[in-house]
């Protein structure tokens, strides 16, 4: 009996040590970066792993054109040669890039939303050519929906897309936009949305949803990067920090902490910040790159970067 | 706790918030607008940089005025045209905007235009408008980045802001060929600035003048000249995209200086159609930029609103004749008219006590500098010196004549007397005012003693190398004069002898105020451990003749060490374009901005490196201050980078001043650590060394006295010595960063094996962790560069850049800050190249 209470009691402690290691180990970066990505003529940026982890989509200097190539670089191949590369974002089945296509006329630029496939197959163009949008569109509704803000409105579209069947059981889905002075979050069919924002007349930009959808990270213009929860609670302060992309278990934010000097940006690393801010590692400290526009991918391993002067894309792995 | 510091960061965003309102600005005028055709078009104003940084000269910094131009250019295109959207990157002076936020709200508006506002920073001379649009070269052709607009709106731009400012211009550059030139192609095919790299829209950086130019900077401080600058970017906006046209306006602006010596006017008042403007003065504006009520001039106005067609203009100013004209006040373009008005007040000799008699010796030549621009003639028929002896008159200019004393008699009398007859130059025929009453009609009259004759010999001091160390194996060899000596034969005025054998090398001689110094420059190294004899020869002579008499001999020691690694910083002969000037940087304080700047120096370099170029910094203290440094920063270069246990080098040419300089490094933590200060007691070139191991390490800024980590150069600093003078110079060369090791033979050993052609070898030991030899022989004398780059082709390390005697050298890698890897290391000679490859194992 005393032996059994003694070997249950150890056995609580082991798996209490395991769990609690597992969630204090914090991400390490396993060698020196690599280069994912480098083409003569070309200067990548921006790179974004799809959902499953395959493909990684990139846009070029300018954000022209969009990129499509396998996780280990190979299989390079330029999905448009549109002004379509600023904020796209990728379709929950990783089969599809929304994104705002712009074309220029007259000194002036036109804007439409579009869904590029990676099937090669025609873009759907969602939206006419509009003069002013100002505004990324974002997927919602389990990527059955569109949604654009136009003059602090909602405004949603059919994406033409047909939501995954594991979906139709479940409620509506909220999704999270930036007006122009605000967070907000909304829900479809109403359109309705909500003020969460953490400060009343700042500016916010890059906001990016946990994937458990559970947190929010974002930066306020001119001043920090932030997480908090999807209901405006629990605000955390990051520090100054640009461009969070999140961890797939939720707990960290991957960014870049950089200098310029007015006309170039001079030094960048990438830190990976555990949300509650207690962490800060310095993932690329001894890579001498100025590192841009972390993407962590879905199953955690790696963390692809631009680095601005190379024009190259850049690969760390990554041990949790 | 952490709620709380939330809730702290809530209350300051809420207190920014009133100061900045809201910074996206949508606005649709509500005024009636003359211009139309602007309907869905928005535009993204980007005033450059933050807060106070890039500081201009008198601590008015770059991103303070830039605001200013973007605000009047938001606030004229929202109220004159029907434009959809003006966006600003900023609004106050307080945010801190990093760039990639710039751009990422930039791109995030989808704005049609993006326009960032800058100006420049250089020499204090310099002074030009640029443009700088994304492009590149391809193919031999020169490519703008896509959507295009950039060029044309920089070609619109350059010519209505060059206008407008009256300054010259560079042109309107693809901003890649502007920093890499023109070569057929580019290897980096995209934009080269931020801005135009990661914009998705057409843009443009413009460059409004230098905040670093004593003229263009005192403009700069008027709050209207902003608005002269935002009016031609408001003209160009509406002309690209296609506005109905210019609105009618009815600007009048110029300058309002004395006629005498072109320099602006303070507190002058200037009438047209109603309006008045009075030019900035001391106690309106310039105090918030310097103490000296006399330093700070610009006499500039700017009236808007007046009504077209002929209107007179009324000028005046206290101690000025009032002057009067009709101008034509132009519908569509600013109508310049500049004013020079003549002074009332008679002239006079500034600067001599005409109560005191004055020494002047044979040969120091008297200036005389009167208030006013003078008719020369009659200031020479007035002027006569008494008892008549033989001196000559040049006039330097309209205002300063010298009186050549070269013949006079020594331990005499003189008696300089200038007429009242003497008359300036305007129309009003002013009288000379010789007594300096104010009233004219007086002559001026100086007496002068001339003194003994020269009959001493010039006295030496600071013979360098001294017997009271052990010295270098390269020591540039130096002695200072308390005069000026008789350059005809200094040739073999000094030499470093070991017996009866005379080391070959260079004789410079510099004369710095009022002193001289010959400085010997051998180009053999010394053998170790080693006397030698300096030897200064007794027929070095003053100007009239007068001769040491004697030879003067000092012996003195060789040490054992030489470098055994060297990391060149910066040898200055690729140009000063990484070093900031003295006022850019927000830590300089305490100086005269016109008399403190940053130049290429060719004339006074290190011939032991066979340099080309050296940086000369001249400084000018206001005494008056409290404190005083001179931050001559490296700005964003962090490379090289170097090991905190190695000897931080320059050669430095001191001007015997008694001022001060030292380094500062930032360090792994990016705290900044400095040097003790080095008194700058000497003339000529001298080696300064810090030994960052073993010296003191002082903390400053954000430094805690520890050097943490691998370090690089930030910046030379200077202060001032109380007491001493407060104008000078000094000059750096051969910065570098360096490792002491057991010298490996004497010079006659070195010379024992000379390849017949230049020779590179394996590096030993290969693979290696963390330093490698690197053996290479050299069939005469030549400059060496040992370069060492990755696999991509990157430049990694510099291992040595200098000369070497011929025969066969080593000097040790020291590769503690790469990663493992295969590297290349190169050898440059004059007689050509050679690599090899290397591996580093850790």
């Amino acid at each position: 009996m005393r032996f059994k209470k003694y070997t249950s009691i150890a056995f609580l402690l082991l798996i209490t040590a395991f769990v609690s290691s597992k969630v204090q180990a914090q991400p390490r970066v396993a060698g020196e970066p690599q280069i994912l990505l480098k083409q003569d003529g070309v200067n990548f940026q921006a790179p974004v792993w799809s959902p499953d982890g395959i493909t990684l989509a990139v846009t070029a200097d300018r954000y022209v054109g969009i990129w499509l190539a396998n996780a280990d670089g190979s299989n390079l191949k330029q999905l448009t040669d549109a002004d379509a590369g600023y904020g796209f974002s990728w379709s929950n089945d990783s089969r599809s890039i929304l994104t705002r296509v712009n074309v220029f006329e007259n000194r002036r630029r036109n804007h439409a939303i579009s869904i590029f496939h990676t099937n090669g197959s025609a873009p759907d163009q969602i939206t006419d050519f509009r003069p002013t949008m100002e505004a990324l569109p974002k997927w919602a509704q389990y990527g059955e929906k569109v949604v654009l803000i136009q003059n602090d409105k909602i405004e949603a579209f059919d994406s033409g897309m047909e939501m995954p069947q594991q979906f139709k059981s479940k409620p509506s889905q909220a999704f999270y936009v930036l007006k122009s002075n605000e967070i907000a979050k909304g829900k479809i069919p109403t359109n309705s949305t909500e003020n969460i924002s953490p400060f009343d007349d700042a500016q916010y930009l890059n906001l990016e949803v946990s994937p458990d959808g559970q947190k929010l990270a974002f930066e306020v213009y001119g001043g920090n990067l932030y997480v908090m929860n999807v209901d405006g609670s629990n605000l955390v302060d990051l520090g100054k920090a640009n461009r969070p992309d999140w961890s797939p278990d939720s707990r960290y934010v991957v960014a870049s902490v950089s200098e310029d000097d007015g006309y170039n940006i001079t030094k960048g690393d990438l830190f990976a910040f555990s949300i509650d801010g207690n962490e800060k590692v310095n993932l690329t400290e001894q890579s001498g790159l100025i590192a841009q526009n972390p993407n962590w991918s879905p199953d955690g391993s790696k963390i692809a970067f631009d680095v601005p002067t190379e024009g190259a894309i850049y690969v760390l792995n990554i041990q949790q | 706790m952490k709620f709380r510091s939330v809730k702290t960061i809530m209350k300051l965003f809420a207190f920014y918030s009133l100061l900045s309102i809201v910074l996206i600005s949508f606005s649709t005028s509500t005024q009636a607008q003359q211009v139309t055709g602007l309907d869905g078009v928005s535009i993204f104003i980007d005033p450059g940089h933050s807060q106070t940084e890039n500081q201009g000269l008198y601590g008015y910094s770059e991103p303070e005025k830039v605001l200013r131009i973007g605000l009047a250019l938001r606030e004229m295109l929202q109220t004159q045209t029907d434009i959809d959207t003006v966006y600003m990157s900023r609004t106050t002076d307080q945010r801190q905007v990093p760039l990639g936020q710039r751009d990422d709200l930039a791109n995030a508006t989808g704005a049609d235009f993006y326009y960032s506002i800058h100006s420049n920073a250089g020499a204090t001379s310099t002074n030009n408008t640029l443009m700088l649009h994304g492009g590149w070269r391809s193919n031999g052709n020169t490519v703008e980045k896509t959507p295009n607009g950039g060029k044309a709106f920089g070609d619109i731009l350059i010519e209505e802001l060059t206008d407008a400012m009256r300054i010259p211009t560079i042109g309107n550059y693809a901003d890649r060929t502007f920093y890499q030139g023109f070569p057929d192609n580019h290897s980096n095919k995209f934009p080269y600035l931020h801005v135009n790299r990661t914009t998705n829209m057409a843009s443009v950086l413009s460059e409004g003048g230098f905040h670093t130019n004593p003229f263009q900077q005192k403009r700069n401080l008027n709050a209207e000249y902003k608005r002269l600058e935002a009016q031609a970017a408001f003209w160009t906006a509406i002309e690209y995209f296609g506005a109905t046209g210019r609105p009618v306006v009815g600007i009048a602006t110029g300058v309002i200086s004395n006629d005498d010596d072109g320099e602006p006017l303070n507190g002058a008042t200037i009438s047209i159609d109603g309006q008045s403007y009075t030019t900035d003065t001391f106690e309106s504006l310039f105090n918030q930029y310097s103490s000296d009520p006399e330093e700070l001039k610009n006499g500039f106005y700017y009236l808007e609103d007046l009504s077209n067609g002929d209107q007179q203009v009324i000028v005046s100013a206290e101690g000025f004749y009032s002057d009067t004209a009709t101008i034509d006040v132009l519908t569509d373009d600013f109508t310049f008219h500049d004013v020079s008005l003549v002074s009332s007040t008679p002239p006079s000799i500034t600067g001599l006590d005409v109560t005191d008699t004055l020494l002047v010796n044979p040969g120091e030549n008297l200036v005389l500098q009167f208030n006013r621009k003078m008719v020369k003639s009659t200031v020479e028929n007035a002027l006569s010196f008494t008892p008549a002896d033989s001196i000559r008159l040049v006039w330097k200019d309209d205002s300063r004549l010298e009186i050549i004393t070269n013949e006079l008699e020594f331990e005499s009398n003189y008696v300089l007397k200038i007429d009242s007859t003497a008359i300036d130059r305007s129309s009003y025929m002013h009288q000379l005012d010789g007594n300096s009453d104010g009233v004219g009609g007086d002559s001026f009259v100086l007496n002068i003693e001339t003194g003994n004759a020269d009959i001493q010999s010039p006295i030496v001091s600071d013979i360098r190398p001294t017997n009271t160390q052990l010295n270098e194996l390269n020591p540039i060899a130096s002695a200072t004069f308390n005069e000026f000596l008789d350059t005809s034969n200094l040739s073999s005025a000094i030499e470093i002898k070991k017996g009866t054998y005379s080391v070959p090398g260079t004789v410079k001689y510099y004369e710095v105020f009022g002193k001289s110094v010959i400085n010997f420059f051998p180009s053999q190294r010394l053998d170790k451990s080693t006397n030698y004899i300096l030897k200064l020869s007794g027929s070095i002579s003053d100007t009239v003749g007068n001769a040491l008499g004697s030879d003067i001999n000092r012996t003195f020691p060789t040490s054992d060490q030489e470098i055994s690694n060297e990391i060149v910083v910066d040898d200055f002969d690729g140009g000063l374009s990484a070093w900031w000037e003295p006022s850019q940087s927000g830590s300089t304080t305490g100086v005269e901005a016109e008399a403190t700047s940053k130049e290429v120096e060719t004339d006074i370099v290190n011939l032991l490196t066979e340099s080309t170029q050296s940086m000369r910094i001249n400084y000018g203290w206001r005494s008056s201050d409290s404190d005083h440094l001179i931050r001559v920063y490296r700005g964003s270069v962090t490379n090289p980078k170097f090991g905190n246990a190695r000897i931080l080098q320059s050669y430095v040419f001191g001007d015997g001043n008694g001022n001060k300089f030292r380094f500062v490094v930032r360090d792994g933590n990016g705290e900044l650590e400095a040097s003790e200060w080095y008194t700058v007691d000497w003339l000529g070139w001298k080696l300064i060394s810090w030994d960052m191991a073993n010296d003191p390490v002082v903390a400053w800024a954000n430094g805690n006295g520890i050097l943490n980590g691998t370090l690089y150069l930030d910046s030379y600093q200077l202060t001032y010595t109380p007491g001493q003078p407060s104008s000078g110079f000094i000059l750096f060369d051969d910065l570098r960063a360096v490792e002491m090791g057991l010298a490996t033979s004497n010079e006659d050993e070195l010379f024992t094996d000379i390849p017949s052609d230049v020779e590179l070898n394996q590096n030993y030991p290969n693979p290696f962790n963390p330093s490698t030899n690197i053996t290479f022989g050299l069939p005469q004398n030549s400059k060496v560069d040992i370069t060492v780059y990755d696999m991509l082709g990157r430049k990694v390390a510099t291992v040595f850049a200098g000369t070497k005697p011929q025969g066969f050298h080593s000097v040790q890698f020291d590769a503690s800050n790469l990663s493992s890897g295969i590297y290349i290391y190169q050898l440059r000679t004059d007689f050509g190249m050679i690599s090899k490859q290397m591996t580093l194992l850790k």
